[in-house]
């Protein structure tokens, strides 16, 4: 890669050969306006919005496909090339509805945000506008408005280019370009959202965030996604204490700009659901509400009596969360087998491109903090059936219904003789169990997932547990007050301090290392 | 702010001021009285007595201006004007209103209220949400009186049928009549 040096806006920039004017701009924190240009797709330089004036060029060139050039003088800025983004912008324009009052994507769209960067007079047009379709169903996620569509092809590149799936293309030419399926396809492929956040403005909208929500209320909070152990970054925007919406956040190392279907609508499965107030303890062979005292001191029992004893946490429990659990249950009996709630399926093509086999976020992280016993879960699950053990502590995990051994598991849970279940909601399980504990889910954490290649990232809590419930972290370190320890824990921060000085690969990181976009330590320290 | 209060020695002695203060209530009240009856009587009505205006039974026109209860306007089919655009609520300083939008099954086009409720206890009635909207679909042309009382916070809060009934309401009876019946209500407590 041969460097060269060339002028932006007066500014000298320093990039390499082979670059596009563009992406030396963003490098030099430079943003160009643009439609068609994405970074992740291959260049189509067809909306012409990206127009800037170059020295010695004798017209104003597009800035996504013209590459750098040893001493190249750019202007971004100058009149010439101001007048022609707002031609552009009046042409886009022409046939544009005035949506905005009824568009998801008003607040966030490139034609509000340039309009009024740039245009900013009243329509000149005079003719009727070219009418399209309002609602066209393009797939089980996403919805079209061809009205809006300003044919930047940015869908159709991402079908042929990410997935290779190729559903939509460009149809009709002129005025009544737009796009479409092609006959008998449906835009089903398991990434098939992400071309709604590509979109650079309304045409293609989320079937499921439809009409939800103004996304000027969402509460953004920089998060994990807890749908598999690839641990695609997103933003978690929250109205009302309720996750409204997913967005992929940018992140090269882990999941480029994309996320996929499954992860992007998994909070409905995973926080909506008649959350647990209060702990149950079982009496008279049912389950009544408690005192978390109570609860507690009847779990702490409960489990000592239990040798042999087997504990199993969810993964998507934060590795702060089990390194609390992991030191509690070795407390109670050395011997405890432990595990992370741990299952496979198979994969399609399209689905590998991002996602990973389970459903586990964090199941090697939880296993890095020591819950972990010689077999794997599998042999876990083995045990437990045959009824090796006598004491059980779940966490997080509707064993009952998400495996398909639920009958035999159903009966070895029976025969316990203590079981202590803790989750955000009363499950199948759960009513087997002899104390239930309310806990939290994913969105109302803080805490660390460490993600199948061993990155260690950040969740942030986005929701407000409801009253009545514990975060899982604070729930351990009770029991082990309750057990005659001392803990002093009263932030996961303060626990991922203790396990950078413990758990020798993680040492050296902080929270603040970790930051937005995860750190990966060396796995030989 | 300094008072002056320096008073001479006719005022500290007190009981001269205390009479002359009397005497002015005094011959308001007595007049006000007098002229009141005459007026029981049929008589003297052209001399004015007390300048309160007897509300309910007087009371003075409102300019065209005046910013009274909302209502949501309606389309030529009946239908609700309102496309849940959230741009009142977002105007909206008092954060008093709370929109639930849905979908038409059968007309692409629109988005449309489910729920739209105005919580009048929290409103201060700036008309922000007037001003913000881009389809005319909110007004505060009533004329009307916020209401003043109910027996639970929840007689207060305005929701998409009553706010829409207005509308017809007003259409059907104009706005002195609307406001005759608002006002009865008030004449019976
Ligand atoms: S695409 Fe953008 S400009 Fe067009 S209606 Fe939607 S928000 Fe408005
Ligand atoms: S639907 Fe959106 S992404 Fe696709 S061509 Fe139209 S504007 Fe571009
Ligand atoms: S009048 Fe003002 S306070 Fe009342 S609903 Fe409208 S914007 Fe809100
Ligand atoms: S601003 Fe107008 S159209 Fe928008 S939600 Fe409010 S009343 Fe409805
Ligand atoms: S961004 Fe360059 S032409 Fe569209």
């Amino acid at each position: 890669m041969e460097p060269l040096k060339l002028t932006i806006d007066g500014r000298e920039v320093t990039t390499v050969k082979g670059k596009t004017v563009i992406e030396a701009a963003a490098e030099a924190g430079i943003d160009i306006p643009h439609y068609c240009y994405h970074p992740k797709l291959p260049i189509a330089g067809n909306c012409r919005m990206c127009l800037v004036e170059i020295e010695k060029m004798p017209r104003l060139q597009i800035a996504c496909n013209t590459q750098v050039n040893e001493g190249m003088a750019v202007q971004t800025q100058s009149p010439k090339v101001l007048e022609a983004r707002r031609a552009v912008m009046e042409f886009l324009l022409v046939n544009h509805p005035l949506d905005c009052p009824i568009c998801d994507q008003a607040g966030e769209c490139r034609l509000q945000d340039y309009y009024m960067a740039h245009d900013l007079k009243a329509s000149r047009f005079e003719e009727r506008k070219e009418h399209d379709y309002k609602r066209e169903i393009f797939g089980p996620h996403v919805v079209f408005d061809g009205e809006r569509c300003i044919n930047c092809t940015r869908c159709v590149r991402f079908l042929q280019a990410v997935t290779r799936t190729e559903e939509l293309t460009v149809v009709d030419r002129g005025d009544h370009s737009t796009i479409a399926l092609f006959p008998d396809r449906v835009l089903d492929n398991p990434l098939s959202a992400n071309v709604v956040d590509i979109c650079p403005v309304g045409a293609l909208t989320d079937r499921d965030f439809r009409f939800k929500v103004r996304v000027w209320y969402l509460k953004d909070t920089p998060s994990i996604c807890p749908g598999c152990s690839t641990g695609c970054n997103i933003t978690i925007g929250a109205y009302q204490n309720r996750i409204a919406r997913f967005k992929p956040r940018v992140n090269e190392e882990v999941n480029s700009h994309w996320i996929c279907d499954e992860g992007r609508y998994c909070f409905h499965r995973l926080t909506e659901v008649e959350r647990l107030t209060s702990p149950l303890i079982r009496q008279e062979g049912g389950l009544v509400p408690t005192d978390w005292e109570t609860a507690l001191q009847a779990a702490l029992s409960g489990l000592s009596a239990g040798a042999p004893l087997a504990g199993v946490i969810s993964g998507r429990n934060t590795n702060e969360e089990a390194f609390l659990f992991a030191r509690l249950m070795r407390r109670i009996s050395s011997e405890a087998a432990l595990e992370v709630f741990y299952q496979e399926r198979p994969l399609t093509e399209v689905e590998k491109i991002l996602k990973s086999p389970d459903r586990s976020p964090n199941f090697r992280g939880a296993r890095e903090m020591g819950v972990i016993s010689n077999g794997g879960f599998d042999s876990w699950l083995g045990q437990l059936i045959e009824g090796k053990f006598r004491g059980a502590y779940i966490v997080g995990e509707d064993l009952l219904s998400a495996l398909p051994e639920g009958e035999k598991i159903k009966s070895a849970l029976a025969r316990l003789s203590f079981l202590v279940v803790q989750d955000s909601h009363l499950t199948a399980t759960a009513e087997l169990a002899h104390v239930v504990l309310p806990a939290t889910n994913f969105a109302e954490k803080e805490g660390t997932y460490t993600n199948r290649e061993g990155r260690v990232q950040k969740l942030n809590a986005a929701l407000v547990p409801p009253e009545g419930a514990l975060q899982d972290w604070e729930i351990f370190a009770r029991m082990q007050r309750e057990a005659g320890d001392r803990v002093s824990y009263s932030t996961p921060g303060q626990i991922f301090q203790t396990i950078a000085n413990e758990v020798p690969r993680y040492g050296g990181l902080s929270y603040l290392r970790i930051g937005e976009q995860g750190a990966q330590p060396s796995d030989q320290t | 702010m300094q008072r002056v209060e320096k008073m001479g020695l006719w005022e500290r002695s007190y009981l001269p001021e205390i009479l002359r203060g009397l005497i002015v209530t005094g011959s308001r009240f007595w007049r006000n009285l007098f002229i009141h009856t005459l007026h029981q009587l049929g008589l003297a009505k052209r001399l004015d007595a007390a300048m309160t205006v007897q509300y309910p039974d007087e009371r003075w026109p409102y300019p065209d201006t005046y910013r009274g209860r909302h209502r949501l306007t309606l389309k030529e089919d009946g239908a609700v004007q309102c496309t849940a655009c959230f741009l009142c609520a977002t105007a909206c300083p008092a954060e008093c209103i709370y929109i639930e939008a849905g979908e038409y099954p059968d007309n692409p086009v629109e988005k449309y209220p489910v729920r739209y409720e105005i919580d009048t206890l929290r409103c201060i009635y700036c008309g922000f949400c007037v001003e913000a909207c881009p389809c005319d679909a909110i007004r505060m042309d009533t004329g009307l009186h916020p209401a003043n009382w109910g027996f639970s916070r929840k007689d207060f809060v305005e929701n998409k049928e009553l706010l829409m009934d207005r509308s017809r309401q007003l259409e059907a009876k104009g706005k002195e009549a609307l406001y005759e019946e608002h006002v009865r209500q008030y004449q019976h407590v």
